[in-house]
């Protein structure tokens, strides 16, 4: 049962502005998002979309910055490399985030190459105490090139390492703690995980340093073969808007982003969700 | 084995199903290639059911990625493009998996090449070759493109968005892509 009481330390980045409820930019709906201004508090674009891009994408930044903040999201700087990381990438990530001024941007706990070999997605880490300083190292070498505040997202995960050292919560824990940084809270991703791999949800909340929390991903999940996919390809659910709500009330949640990618419904059906999330960011 | 070994022989069972099918038969003895020791491989090998399952959905998404960016070609290929990327991702891509900041263009100019040397259709052929002429188009620091088609491809499109996957009559055209500012293209038809 998650502690309701009142903590002193709720808001550790007081810096930070209170975005609201954005979502994530795709194309599809680029036309319908400047319709529908008013109900858009800000967007989250995919970093890697705008990295030495063609002038046709730098062109649609300028447009969308010039409308909205955007906080940008990177896919592949593989923070969790034990390798460390690729400096090119670095650079143009960091060329990017310049480009921008975000209040902050984000990454993922998880790597996505190793051995000259990139995965081309998110894959999971040991949750080991070594894994965690790799992580929190390759975030203080970032920090060297991108003084815009990180914060990092948790991910889904199929591979479940044999020989944890830690949970999944007590590994978030340790890594944004030896790191210093917010925590983007995917609620989806929480839902998922917790289902797949047998633990309460709420628990794993409660294990978690909420105060950290600066920033929310939601959306709505499948089931495949007897197993939760974060597809980003189905309405939010009542489970996961409960897990938002338990966070909000835990913590200074500075802003939640709808990330639907597939199968995308009409405009106001996402507002109508973005409306939800702002309702709920209101009680944080 | 040091984690970043670990990650070097996952980042390979996750992108090579071959090497996968071969440490899952012989966990010890691939293991040892990798220098894991055969405490190591036994536990690796008992995650063999989630680390198919990851390895699965990336192929899934790797192809998602590719028919995004050679939509026509995929409708082309129909039930066939799923098989002919698993033979891509076996024969060529897992030995050298595209990388770089613009990696899922390359993965779609690749198949397409693959798919121009696998197929006798002469129609497949053309619009993946049209198709991968302007995913390259799109790439930073392109300047210029130009190709000879077998076809008149905007002839050739029309049809496939009306779902008719049989080809119009042989004329060749000449296709220009060219940015100067913006990206520009030429069809000329022969």
């Amino acid at each position: 049962m998650l502690d309701h009481g009142l903590d002193g330390a709720r808001d550790p980045f007081p810096a930070l502005p209170r975005l609201g409820a954005g979502i994530g930019f795709r194309e599809p709906f680029r036309g319908e998002l400047f319709l529908n201004r008013g109900s858009v508090d800000f967007l989250e674009i995919t970093a890697d979309h705008y990295l030495e891009a063609p002038p046709e994408k730098l062109a649609e930044l300028d447009l969308l910055a010039e409308h909205f903040t955007l906080v940008p999201h990177g896919l592949d700087l593989s923070l969790g490399s034990a390798e460390g990381l690729d400096d090119g990438y670095v650079d143009a990530l960091a060329a990017l985030v310049e480009r921008l001024d975000p209040p902050w941007w984000s990454e993922h706990v998880a790597f996505t190459r190793a051995g000259g070999v990139p995965i081309g997605h998110l894959a999971s880490l040991p949750f080991t105490r070594e894994a965690a300083r790799v992580v929190a190292g390759n975030v203080a070498r970032v920090r060297e090139r991108i003084s815009a505040p990180l914060i990092l997202e948790n991910i889904t995960y199929t591979v479940a390492f044999p020989g944890a050292e830690l949970t999944e919560a007590e590994f978030l824990t340790e890594i944004v703690e030896l790191a210093d940084c917010g925590l983007l809270l995917d609620v989806t991703n929480v839902h998922v995980n917790a289902t797949n791999h047998g633990y309460d949800p709420l628990e794993f909340l409660d294990a978690l340093p909420l105060e950290r929390v600066v920033q929310l991903h939601f959306v709505g999940f499948e089931e495949r073969g007897g197993l939760l996919v974060d597809s980003h390809a189905r309405p939010t659910p009542e489970p996961v808007w409960g897990l938002m709500a338990a966070v909000a009330e835990r913590a200074e949640v500075k802003a939640a982003v709808l990330e639907r990618d597939e199968d995308l419904p009409s405009f106001a059906e996402l507002s109508a969700e973005l409306a939800r999330a702002r309702s709920i960011l209101g009680r944080s | 084995m040091s984690l970043a070994e670990t990650q070097r022989l996952l980042a390979r069972l996750y992108t090579d199903a071959e090497l996968r099918r071969r440490f899952f038969a012989a966990p010890e003895d691939v293991g040892r290639e990798w220098g894991l020791e055969a405490d190591e491989a036994r536990a690796l090998a008992s995650s063999r059911g989630q680390v198919d399952s990851f390895a699965r959905a990336l192929e899934k998404k790797y192809l998602r990625q590719v028919r995004h960016l050679l939509p026509k070609t995929a409708a082309l290929l129909g039930g066939g493009l799923g098989e002919l990327f698993s033979a891509y991702a076996a024969a060529e891509r897992a030995r050298r998996p595209p990388g770089g900041l613009h990696k899922i263009p390359e993965d779609a100019r690749r198949f397409a090449a693959f798919v121009e040397r696998r197929t006798e259709d002469e129609l497949v052929r053309a619009v993946a070759r049209f198709e991968a002429a302007w995913v390259r188009a799109h790439a930073p620091g392109f300047r210029f493109a130009a190709g000879v088609f077998p076809y008149r491809m905007g002839e050739v499109l029309r049809r496939l968005d009306e779902g008719e996957k049989t080809g119009p009559a042989r004329r060749p055209s000449l296709h220009l892509w060219w940015r100067l500012g913006r990206l520009r293209h030429l069809g000329i038809p022969g």
